[in-house]
């Protein structure tokens, strides 16, 4: 089984994303944004006639915001929706080094929402995120 | 062999299909010599191709069908109800082999002697009632049932291809209006121009064309319920007459069946309740044979569909009475219902007055459901009827999901899709148009009329055009009637837009339908102007129960309205709360009322909840409970019960940020104010609707 990993880079961290999910790594364009959306979602961009939904990862881990916006965004389909997550470089393709490890400590509650777990690559331990839940609707959504 | 064989499925399935009108009407009108003749082609085909494949069990029912039928043609056999159900039972049996066949299937050794044997003991004509005549009359009928027969050549195709396709060809357009920018600034070389002109028209039409593939014709739906109804009055002991009228009507495929369950639910109880058995009907001065109508008519960019019968009705105070009793309604709420809302009762969840639950129908797990597919996908549902002389219920519902004639607005360089059918014009704000406060909100005085009216740039947070003079009022008329002015900074173009879903995160904001992309490539978002309407505080709910109130009633009322749920707390005093805070009432036993963390608490849906309005020693053993959520926030507030809900005037709050009061029929109530209560508890709420409603 491919264990690839794409490594990219949020507000200074890095985290790992199944390669498999992965469709496009693409450079983002004009974002419009969607008024009264929540916060995670950065806007609308499109592929050419697609339209993706840009998500701010920094803000969907509760990273510190960033002075500008992100220039890159890795595109995955979820439930049939094209997204781009928004991040700030894409460094590598890796495959993962053995199994992924538990989080044994206590995480911020965006990273806490979308952790899988920890895994080794040859640049060091990355934090693995499942994408169906940093992109999927939060709570702050049951709102009327 | 293999492709001889397909061929024969294919050709036998193409036959099959056209055959579906004719045999429902051929058991009507037996004497109808094409019909009959159409039936016989099909079974003599069958059994011809049958001898090249070795199918014996296939070709002995055919042939005991065509020598039946032949025997019919010539006059020599009465063609009578045995007749008629054994062919019909033939041409079901011969329909499942050849699926089995499809599917790559043996049909292997199976008794068919019974299905044989009805023939047998059909009689045989005795009376020359049945001779054959030389010229038969040909009236309308047959000549639908000539023109079904056209040869027609189709292919199948797996909708994601046909998706796929239909994107290829929007990207082309994509770049075709790239290239087209590009050729405007160089100064192009004319046979240049002429020739990307001509590729552009080309493109149109292509356009146009993948556009009507996602089309059908609406007849293949309703003529695809002729056999279930005919099957289903013969079990009841019905007669029933079916009419369909659809003419060309076409709506998208995806559409189409969309709306099958829903239909094949309103045809059933149409049957099973509406039309009476044919004694019934006689005592009743009525004809024996139950008239069924379908039909379809396109008026604008909405598809109407009707389902008409004569049978006996929906029975208003009956609705009431159950309705009451089963406490959807209040007693007096429900006196204040016009005729029509009061059918409308009987969309609500949980609601049948079938005197008889029936295996067909009467569960009362419909009509609810119904209502919601329709309204899901963006139609309407509305019920007429007049005790004993029938009930007529219309659909109506949008041409297609995906291609909506739009127009786009303009704000602070932002551009919104409108559907256009929603518009009902466009007026410049500034000229003709006073502006009034009323209330606390901005109205628009147009031609004498008053209207309220939101800016879509204070709505969205987004810095639009300020001046009066430069801004544009759209005046949308809703589903309930009601009508209301958005104020932009200008409208973009108007145009045919391709509406293609959009994130559910972005969906659950309830203020856009989904995301078109404009000609030069930007995405633009279609407004959900319901959502939109109610973000601006205007009442136009069609889910509370104000829906249940008739078109005109609620277009007459003011729209300074929210839909409440009126309680008691355990302190006794009466409080409201809006109705699109409230996420559910539980009942919660009181030893599951926790204390720790110095707040008391319950446990809902695996999360911990602070509970408000716990006063004293509830007495009993459980207490209701709201749970109420805005904005991220939960929390549950206890009750004393009485729960009630009522449409409250928001001019009548009064008191500031901390308690409110509302007047309801001359009583005060406190505004349950959730922001107040979760930040008491830490939590954040965002500032959103809920201050507005305040």
């Amino acid at each position: 089984m491919n264990n690839d990993l794409l490594i990219a880079r949020v507000a200074g961290e890095r985290i790992a994303m199944a390669a498999v999910e992965v469709q496009s790594v693409i450079e983002l364009g004009a974002i419009v944004p969607v008024p009264r959306a929540p916060g995670i979602i950065a806007g609308l961009a499109t592929q050419r006639s697609r339209t993706l939904t840009v998500i701010d990862v920094a803000l969907a881990l509760d990273l510190p915001a960033r002075p500008h916006p992100a220039r890159f965004a890795v595109v995955v389909e979820i439930e049939g929706v094209g997204y781009a997550l928004a991040v700030d470089a894409v460094e590598h393709v890796l495959p993962g080094e053995g199994e992924v490890q538990p989080v044994k400590m206590k995480l911020s509650p965006g990273w806490a929402h979308s952790a899988v777990g920890m895994i080794d690559t040859a640049v060091g331990t990355v934090m693995l995120v499942d994408l169906t839940r940093l992109v999927g609707i939060e709570p702050q959504q049951k709102a009327a | 062999m293999d492709d001889l064989i397909t061929e024969f499925i294919a050709e036998s399935r193409e036959m099959l299909q056209a055959l579906e009108r004719g045999l429902v009407a051929w058991e009507r009108e037996p004497e109808d010599r094409a019909l009959l003749d159409e039936i016989f082609r099909f079974v003599h085909t069958v059994k011809g191709n049958c001898g090249f494949f070795d199918l014996p069990r296939l070709e002995a029912l055919a042939h005991a069908a065509e020598d039946a039928l032949g025997e019919a043609r010539a006059g020599q056999r009465a063609i009578d109800r045995p007749l008629v159900d054994a062919v019909l039972a033939v041409i079901d049996r011969i329909g499942a082999m050849i699926e089995t066949l499809a599917e790559g299937g043996q049909l292997g050794e199976g008794d068919d002697s019974a299905l044989i044997a009805a023939f047998a003991a059909a009689p045989v004509a005795a009376e020359p009632a049945a001779e054959p005549q030389a010229a038969p009359v040909v009236e309308a009928a047959p000549t639908k049932a000539a023109r079904a027969r056209d040869p027609f050549r189709s292919v199948r195709l797996p909708t994601s291809l046909v998706d796929r396709v239909m994107s290829g060809v929007s990207d082309m357009i994509l770049v075709r209006n790239e290239l087209e920018r590009q050729l405007r600034q160089s100064d192009g070389d004319p046979a240049l121009l002429a020739n990307f002109g001509r590729l552009s028209s080309l493109l149109s039409e292509l356009q146009a064309a993948m556009a009507r593939v996602r089309m059908q014709p609406i007849a293949t739906l309703l003529d695809s319920y002729q056999r279930m109804i005919r099957d289903l009055a013969v079990e009841l002991g019905k007669d029933v007459e079916l009419e369909i009228e659809s003419g060309q009507v076409e709506l998208d495929r995806e559409m189409i069946e969309l709306l099958r369950d829903p239909l094949l639910h309103i045809i059933r109880n149409a049957i099973d309740h509406g039309i009476e058995a044919p004694a019934e009907r006689r005592a009743a001065g009525k004809r024996p044979a139950g008239r069924l109508m379908l039909s379809a008519r396109q008026t604008g960019n909405e598809i109407r569909i009707a389902i008409l019968d004569d049978g006996r009705g929906i029975d208003g105070d009956k609705v009431v009475a159950r309705a009451i009793e089963r406490g959807v309604i209040s007693a007096e709420d429900a006196a204040r219902l016009d005729p029509a809302a009061r059918l409308m009762l009987v969309c609500e969840p949980g609601l049948s007055t079938a005197a008889e639950v029936t295996a067909i129908s009467g569960r009362g797990v419909g009509m609810d459901v119904v209502r919601a597919s329709i309204e899901r996908i963006g139609g309407k549902l509305r019920i007429l009827s007049t005790p004993g002389e029938g009930c007529r219920i219309m659909l109506d519902v949008p041409l297609t999901l995906s291609i909506v004639p739009s127009i786009t607005v303009e704000v602070g360089g932002q551009v919104f899709a409108v559907p256009r059918s929603f518009v009902r014009e466009i007026v410049r704000n500034g000229r003709d148009v006073e502006v009034d406060r009323i209330g606390g909100m901005r109205h628009v005085r147009v031609r004498g009329e008053l209207y309220p009216c939101l800016g879509l740039a204070d709505l969205f947070g987004i810095a639009g055009e300020t001046d009066p003079d430069r801004q544009t009022l759209v005046m949308l008329k809703m589903i309930d009637g009601s009508v209301f002015a958005l104020c932009v900074d200008g409208i973009a173009d108007h145009c045919d837009l391709v509406i293609r879903p959009v994130a559910p995160q972005v969906i659950a904001t309830g203020l856009y339908v989904g995301v078109a992309q404009l000609n030069d490539g930007q995405p633009a978002l279609m407004l959900d102007l319901h959502g939109v309407s109610q973000l601006g505080g205007l009442n136009t709910d069609r889910q509370a129960r104000t829906a249940v109130q008739s078109e005109a009633q609620a277009s007459e009322e003011a729209r300074d309205l929210a839909a409440m749920i009126l309680f008691a707390g355990l302190d006794g005093i009466a409080r409201a709360v809006p109705m699109a805070t409230v996420e559910r009432l539980i009942d919660v036993p009181l030893d599951d009322i926790a204390h720790g963390g110095g707040f008391p608490h319950i446990v809902f849906e695996e999360a911990i909840v602070p509970l408000h309005g716990l006063v004293g020693d509830p007495a009993g053993e459980s207490i209701d409970v709201l749970v109420l959520s805005q904005a991220g926030a939960r929390i549950a507030y206890a009750t004393a019960g009485a729960i009630d809900t009522a449409d409250i005037d928001l001019a009548t709050v009064t008191g500031g940020a901390g308690r409110r009061l509302v007047l309801h029929e001359g009583r005060s109530l406190e505004l349950l104010d959730l922001a107040t209560l979760a930040q008491a508890r830490g939590l954040v709420a965002a500032d959103d609707g809920w201050r507005r409603n305040g």
